[in-house]
């Protein structure tokens, strides 16, 4: 019994990263109808920046005085992080397609994937090259700057695992002998928190409405007066936050990041997405939650080399099966 | 439908013409090439059945490096890349020719290895390899090296099937899993009386590989495996896989794998609330990657490490290695060593032509390697007829605060 219990905390772990990657994949299908296979890699920047940010805090014995508010503050500069970045790759590399066949944005996001993981890893290199610019004898940068550069490029990214600062460390609360550390119950918290905040911002406010409207039709939409960029930019703007939620979460909890880090997660929450129904904002958070669980579950009955076949083979399952999810809408029509 | 018909005869035509074109032409090539070999080298005493490394007056001499030097166990594959560095500058010319190192980057895999390998076999001006790091990238790769009569020494790849395939050309410079299993059985078992023991591997030819080794050495010493278990390089949550093997309430854990995965490992066992022993192979001796990037949950941890420097000449490796790179993980001492008997075997055998180039003979190259034993800054080396070493010391190390400190030296071969 206590061993079931432990399980299902794990799985529920598991699954609050699923769900809160889900719902990028799941926000920006309800608005655009298209796959964004560069969420992942959303995921990792969002990891990156707030792996920056901590490690600055903690640099500067901030995060010893403040642990509370340096959380937030790591928390708030990935979100807005990858949030950004979010914006940005939906303005260059899906917007120029948006009239284009799937086929080309589809080819476009796995494009940006590989950019964006090539780019972190190269920040280093970028900085050395930005701060050796020079014209004959003199560098365009005076030398604090460079230096600057330079420390600021390498804290940044590199090819390198980085170590996430381990402010929560290994300790927790023992309830009947179930140990449940603190970083999982923060993440756990953290997780249901953004949530329930994101299913109030689309049901019951303006934005919300208005991506709602554009979620079931574009023009109609635009004819009401919606502006539908804009509302196209909030969506990217919203998923990838969560995303970089996500991705501070994975640092604080597991203590590496890497830039290939985005991969795996990235396609178990698209799973998690189709699973509950894509486009729906409830099912995404069901499908994670679900798929998280399914991993662990199977743990306990097989091999645990068989948990990725086993959150594939449920995909297939319900491809085959019902292909619009647990909660989508039917004839493949979901809405957000 | 005629013309298709036509057009796909042809085709077929075609493709057998040049099937059978394609097995005649390379035996014809190599024949040609060998001659063409011979006539340039005509003024060394013996031909040399593998051919000639012919390097002109103002190209440089490479040494290429084979390791992972991006993603998850990046900072092993730099440390080696550092150490063959620090070699070339201390060996400064070959003969007159200037040495360079040249890194490739296998990502600690298979297939980017065999890409790497095939890339430095097609450099006309590669003397050999240090490396590859890992032994998954190691067994596929030294197939390519051999048909391409490539030297290559790796100071890492630790898996027994390396040496075993008996290729001339491949020689490693450190202990081998089975010995590593031994010793860690040895000290679980015997030195700190352990009886129970859980095991979680990567799946990889190393990891696996020295999972399965652990736990038959294990079972055989008397004590009882309670579970073994494996994981995917790359993934991060454990937590399952944590939950079941600490079911049966081992007194210890064997990790066969890699820093990148073993920090997690360590960190979730931790946290599930494991208090036992953490025991793993030369891939997590490192306080970057290991001990740093387990949070803390890695003190304590004891790890087994072949290559360990403190012979003659050390000192001076490590001064200039430090100042420029820091303090040496793992495998950087290694890769000198391994780098210094490339270059020092190179330089016995290698003579200047009537037109001036460098000319190295392959073959002699390589048995000038077996021949010679070389005192480096890892002890005495000497090799066997496959290319492993004859006398081996692995020593157990364990995790201190920001230290590994040496705590047991097992010595094989004396």
């Amino acid at each position: 019994m206590q061993k079931i219990i432990e399980q299902l905390i794990n799985g529920l772990t598991v699954g609050s990263f699923y769900a809160l990657i889900a719902l990028g994949y799941t926000m920006v299908y309800g608005v655009l109808s298209m796959i964004n296979f560069a969420h992942g890699d959303i995921f990792m920047v969002g990891a990156y920046f707030g792996c920056f940010t901590i490690t600055q805090l903690s640099k500067s014995g901030f995060a010893e005085s403040n642990p509370a508010l340096a959380i937030i503050y790591t928390f708030a500069a990935g979100a807005l992080g990858a949030a950004l970045t979010g914006v940005t790759v939906e303005r260059l590399a899906y917007r120029p397609l948006r009239k284009a066949s799937r086929l080309s944005t589809l080819i476009s996001a796995i494009g940006t994937s590989i950019f964006l993981e090539e780019f972190v890893r190269l920040v280093p290199k970028f900085g050395s090259m930005i701060s050796s610019i020079h014209f004959g004898e003199q560098y365009i940068f005076p030398a604090s700057w460079r230096s600057a550069i330079v420390k600021v490029t390498q804290t940044f990214g590199g090819a390198m695992v980085k170590a996430y600062p381990g402010i929560l460390g290994t300790e927790g609360i023992k309830l009947g002998g179930v140990s449940i550390s603190y970083s999982r119950i923060l993440i756990m918290a953290v997780a249901i928190v953004f949530m329930v905040l994101l299913y109030l911002l689309v049901r019951f406010t303006k934005l919300g409405k208005a991506m709602r409207a554009v979620s079931e039709d574009k023009e109609t939409a635009s004819l009401m007066g919606i502006n539908v960029n804009r509302i196209i930019s909030s969506t990217f703007f919203i998923g990838s936050a969560l995303a970089g939620i996500a991705g501070v979460m994975m640092g604080i909890f597991y203590l590496q990041i890497r830039t290939t880090m985005g991969f795996t997660p990235g396609i178990k929450a698209f799973t998690a997405a189709v699973v509950g129904g894509i486009g729906n904002i409830p099912g995404a958070m069901l499908g994670g939650y679900l798929l998280g669980l399914a991993e662990v579950i199977s743990v306990q009955f097989l091999p645990a080399v068989y948990k990725d076949i086993v959150a594939f083979a449920i995909l297939i399952v319900m491809l085959i099966v019902k292909p619009t999810g647990i909660l989508g809408g039917s004839g493949g029509k979901n809405k957000l | 439908m005629s013309k298709r018909l036509f057009f796909v005869s042809f085709l077929t035509i075609a493709m057998l013409l040049f099937a059978a074109c394609g097995g005649k032409a390379p035996a014809e090539e190599a024949v040609s090439t060998e001659a063409a070999d011979a006539a340039d080298t005509a003024d060394s005493a013996v031909e040399d059945e593998w051919g000639y490394i012919t390097i002109p007056a103002g190209e440089k001499v490479v040494l290429g490096l084979s390791s992972a030097l991006s993603a998850g166990y990046a900072a092993y594959g730099q440390d080696m890349l550092n150490g063959a560095t620090v070699a070339v500058q201390t060996f400064g010319d070959l003969n007159g020719w200037e040495v360079v190192v040249e890194g490739g980057d296998d990502q600690c895999e298979g297939a980017p290895g065999v890409t790497v390998a095939e890339q430095f076999s097609a450099n006309p001006y590669l003397v050999g390899v240090v490396g590859p790091m890992c032994s998954g990238t190691a067994i596929p790769a030294m197939d390519i090296y051999a048909e391409n009569h490539v030297l290559m020494i790796t100071p890492s790849s630790t898996a027994i099937p390396v040496t075993a395939a008996g290729n001339q050309n491949v020689f490693r410079i450190v202990a081998n899993d089975d010995l590593q299993a031994q010793v860690a059985v040895d000290y679980l078992f015997n030195v700190l009386g352990l009886t129970t023991l859980g095991i979680v591997h990567d799946q990889s030819i190393y990891g696996q590989g020295i999972a399965e080794a652990v736990k038959a050495k294990f079972e055989a010493a008397g004590g009882t495996v309670t579970g073994l278990e494996g994981i995917t390089r790359g993934d991060t949550d454990f937590s399952a896989v944590v939950s079941t093997i600490l079911e049966a309430n081992p007194a210890a854990i064997y990790w066969g794998g890699m820093d990148a995965e073993g920090a997690l490992l360590v960190n979730q066992l931790r946290a599930a609330g494991f208090e036992g022993v953490f025991f793993g192979p030369d891939g997590i001796k490192s306080i970057p990657s290991f001990v740093d990037a387990a949070g803390g949950a890695a003190e304590g941890a004891y790890m087994t490490f072949g290559a360990v420097g403190g012979a003659t000449g050390y000192d001076e490796f490590l001064t200039k290695f430090t100042e420029q790179f820091g303090d040496p993980i793992a495998y950087g001492p290694g890769s000198y060593d391994a780098a210094m008997i490339i270059l020092n075997a190179a330089k016995a055998v290698a003579t200047v032509d009537s037109d001036g180039n460098l000319v190295i003979p392959k073959k002699a190259l390589a048995d000038a390697v077996r021949a010679a034993p070389y005192d480096g800054i890892t002890g005495h080396l000497e090799f066997d007829e496959n290319g492993d070493l004859k006398v081996v010391s692995i020593t157990v190390f364990q995790a201190q605060g920001e230290e590994l400190v040496p705590v047991k030296v097992y010595d094989f071969g004396q």
